[in-house]
């Protein structure tokens, strides 16, 4: 992400747009691919001697802000290695021994004599030298995720929308109902954003309402940082509208709107794909299975009178094609357990299996028909096979 | 109809707030709650639980509480010395408070002890919110020799919840949304930093009816302490610095010693200074007004001549802090207290790491970790080492009561700062007299920090001379 110095936007009437680079303006190529480069030597080198390279490759840039954007996400890029633990003890170590000289010294002594007697003992230039070798600055490259020139760009972009996000306190995304499978994949990484949403079906499609809980009793937590993780997968999206209220500190409220047009690239589109090992593991098994299939990227699917929920998992009966969706409610989902509960007394889904942690309650006379198993932390097939059979 | 009423009204803990199952259909009630139009459920902030359970018993509601996740405990403590006059009256204005209120004391006053006591009092599962991890260092050792019961910590790598447990500003705003409902008691230690937008959460989204917020300064400049009262409760007690010199805390006086700059240095300052200058008069605003600085920030980084400007403020901004003359005044003062303990505090890191590389002085900034600060705070105490520099990390909580000597070498006008810094060497010691020198040049630039800096009735008795 980007700092609020770097960020750049206009604001126009009632609206705020942020800065966009032309990913095939070719200064700008060049300058990537230039600030890219240099992840390639970056390892085995300190990441002080990175930071100089990067401001040396973006100098003279006719847009120093911009510049300065791109060199902070190659930076970003770069994993340290971890200082040894002794750097520590043997500063220690060299700190006594310079304070036995100090006290040593009569008290009229000057700084001259006190190097005098230090140089003695110590070479003086070299333990300047090392004395902080593990600081961020002074720290090795280990390791670089590197990117391309057209990548900087796209994270650029993203970045500079992100920051707008970050002082937001919902983000509403609209989705034509074309688009209901990569919803799916949105919808579950809010899960882990820690977000609240409403999912309407509308005339044509979907309108996403996203937020943090806390918001509708003005809590005042901040949840810029959860919205600005949602919106890098938005764009997973073919087409939407992404509309926001976005309130920087001593401006008035302004609407960030933008849609698949202004060309963001998600970053997230591999890890949307991911499935938890437990899961992962579970398929591998079942794949003999005589009688079940199981799917562990389900479509979302209607609950109650008019929400959406997002199984985590899927059973088809091989021969028959019964399917069961099933969703998970780990210990930290106890209030959406007990909506969903009352969402079903509303609209009974007996094709919906709700899977329970074992610390949340669960009061048997308000399941109301709910197919219910339980488990603990992680869920076996063994917790639900016998509802999948009745 | 009859159902709803056969079906009693639950109230559950969710993300920080607060949930009822459905209207409870007393308005008193309702009314600290509001309608979410996502869920459809009344929901409220959590920090309003003690409220609505009160109200609800008033109104001889059947209310089911499962949102409360916290455990009452038999909670004494041994081996603590009973408070003393000023901790006893703090507590007694706590618990006339119900448990819930701010205790300003000085550093060095006793505030934990006021913390135990209160926890004892409450007797449930506690939470100790802290800003440092040395802080939370000195809480768990503390809580662990008063407490019989495990002491859990939370943040500088450890997860490890326990009946009381001591965490980390920032560990808790990350955890409050899913714990909040753990605890029945809130100690938030130098409380005013949770006012900040980033903390103020913790508070708000925990349900603990218990509250107590310590603080040797309560106010902030930007006002946000204000907001305390209802997070936390009313400022229920104060003690000043000058009420407790001597028989508490150390004797202690402050000394401002005012630096000519060398020719040298003088010559680039003024030239510096005044290209800055120049630029602000041109700018059509007061740089002093509100957002002032901000917009003069963003107007010089438009020009080539804005950008001179900047870096010229800069420049004479750093003579200013660190002159060679005042490494020349800092130098006797360290030499003349060599065999004493002498804490340095600068404006920044980078002074920091050009004080330690020149003099091979030891320094603790956010960049030392854990294990390598309690080492050198353990050897700064045990008289291995007689200098310790920082920056702005140890402003609060650092317990050294061995240090005698504070030297304050650069900082910014904040008086809190300067008011926290002088609480790092007041800790009573048989014997002990304290100092606090303030070194500053004699520019423009340093004479009105100095000058706010003194605001404060703990820093009025100044003796201010001239170094040679």
């Amino acid at each position: 992400m980007l700092t609020k110095d770097l960020l750049i936007h206009r604001r126009v009437k009632d609206r705020i747009h942020p800065h966009r680079l032309d990913p095939s303006a070719a200064e700008l190529v060049d300058l990537a691919s230039r600030l890219a480069a240099v992840l390639e030597s970056a390892v085995g080198q300190t990441r002080g001697e990175i930071a100089e390279a990067l401001t040396l490759e973006s100098t003279g840039f006719h847009k120093p802000k911009v510049a300065k954007g791109l060199a902070k996400l190659v930076l970003d890029r770069l994993e340290l290695e971890e200082p040894s633990l002794e750097v520590g003890a043997d500063r220690l170590e060299l700190m006594k021994l310079a304070a036995g000289c100090l006290r040593s010294l009569d008290g009229s002594a000057a700084p001259a004599d006190y190097e005098r007697t230090l140089s003695a003992q110590v070479d003086l230039a070299a333990a300047r030298k090392d004395l902080y070798a593990d600081l961020p600055g002074a720290r090795m490259v280990e390791r670089v995720r590197p990117l391309t020139a057209e990548a900087l760009v796209h994270r650029y972009n993203l970045a500079q929308v992100q920051g707008l996000v970050l002082h937001a306190d919902c983000v509403s995304v609209t989705v034509p109902s074309s688009h209901v499978l990569e919803l799916r994949r949105v919808l579950r990484w809010l899960k882990f954003c820690r977000l609240v949403s409403r999912v309407e079906p509308q005339d044509e499609g979907f309108l996403l309402e996203v937020e943090g809980p806390g918001l509708v009793v003005g809590a005042s937590k901040k949840y810029g940082l959860q919205l600005a993780e949602f919106v890098a997968v938005v764009p997973v999206l073919p087409q939407f509208v992404l509309q926001a209220e976005v309130r920087l500190r001593g401006a008035r409220p302004k609407e960030l709107l933008i849609d698949e047009k202004f060309g963001l690239v998600s970053p997230h589109i591999k890890a949307l794909g991911h499935v938890p090992e437990e899961l992962r593991q579970a398929a591998e098994r079942l794949a003999e299975h005589p009688v079940w299939r199981m799917d562990p990227d389900p479509a979302p699917r209607h609950v109650g009178a008019k929400e959406m929920c997002v199984p985590d998992l899927a059973f088809e009966h091989r021969e028959t094609g019964v399917r069961y969706d099933v969703e998970l409610f780990h210990r930290w989902h106890k209030a959406a357990f007990t909506r969903r509960l009352e969402q079903l007394a509303t609209r009974r889904d007996t094709s919906l299996l709700l899977g329970v942690d074992r610390s949340i309650k669960v009061d048997e006379k308000r399941l109301l028909g709910a197919k219910v198993f339980r488990f603990k932390d992680y869920v076996r097939f063994e917790s639900f096979e016998a509802l999948l059979e009745g | 109809m009859a159902d709803a009423k056969a079906a009693p009204v639950e109230l559950h803990f969710d993300h920080g707030t607060l949930v009822l199952s459905q209207s409870s259909g007393a308005r008193e009630l309702d009314a600290l709650f509001v309608h979410d139009r996502r869920t459809h459920r009344p929901r409220a902030s959590a920090h309003r639980y003690a409220a609505i359970l009160q109200t609800a018993t008033r109104l001889e509601l059947d209310l089911v509480d499962r949102a409360r996740n916290f455990e009452m405990a038999s909670l004494g403590l041994h081996g603590t010395p009973e408070p003393r006059p000023h901790q006893a009256a703090a507590l007694s204005a706590w618990r006339e408070a119900k448990g819930r209120g701010v205790v300003e004391l000085p550093t060095g006053a006793g505030k934990t002890l006021v913390g135990l006591h209160a926890i004892q009092h409450a007797s449930v599962s506690t939470l100790v919110v802290v800003p440092t991890l040395d802080l939370l260092a000195q809480w768990h050792a503390v809580l662990g020799a008063a407490l019989d019961v495990p002491i859990g910590r939370i943040g500088g790598g450890m997860s490890d919840r326990q009946l009381v447990t001591v965490t980390t500003y920032d560990s808790a705003a990350l955890f409050t949304d899913v714990a909040g409902h753990r605890a029945g008691l809130l100690i938030f230690d130098e409380c005013h930093h949770l006012p900040a937008p980033g903390y103020r959460f913790i508070a708000e989204g925990s349900i603990a009816p218990f509250r107590l917020g310590l603080s040797a300064t309560v106010e902030r400049q930007d006002g946000l302490h204000e907001s305390l009262e209802e997070i936390v409760g009313p400022l229920v007690h104060r003690t000043t610095i000058s009420e407790m010199s001597g028989p508490v805390l150390a004797p202690y006086r402050v000394e401002r010693r005012v630096v000519p700059l060398g020719a040298e240095e003088r010559a680039t300052y003024t030239e510096a200074r005044a290209c800055y200058l120049a630029f602000v008069r041109g700018l059509g605003f007061s740089i002093g007004g509100p957002r002032g600085w901000q917009r003069f920030v963003m107007v010089s980084q438009r020009t080539p001549a804005g950008r001179e400007a900047f870096a010229a403020y800069r420049q004479q901004r750093k003579i200013a802090l660190t002159s060679e003359a005042k490494i020349h005044a800092l130098w006797d003062i360290v030499m003349r207290h060599r065999h004493e303990r002498v804490l340095v505090f600068t404006e920044d890191n980078e002074t920091v790491f050009r004080l330690s590389r020149r003099f091979l002085w030891p320094s603790i900034t956010h960049h030392t970790k854990p294990a390598e600060r309690r080492a050198l705070l353990a050897a700064f105490a045990g008289g291995d080492l007689p200098v310790l520099l920082t920056s702005k990390v140890l402003n609060e909580g650092v317990d050294v009561p061995e240090v005698n000597v504070g030297v304050v070498l650069s900082g910014s006008g904040s008086v809190r700062e300067h008011v926290q810094r002088l609480g790092r060497i007041l800790r009573h010691r048989p014997g002990k007299e304290a100092i606090l020198y303030e070194v500053v040049s004699d520019t423009e630039a340093e004479g009105g920090i100095g000058e706010r800096r003194g605001r404060h009735e703990a820093l009025t008795r100044v003796r201010s001379e001239p170094a040679c």
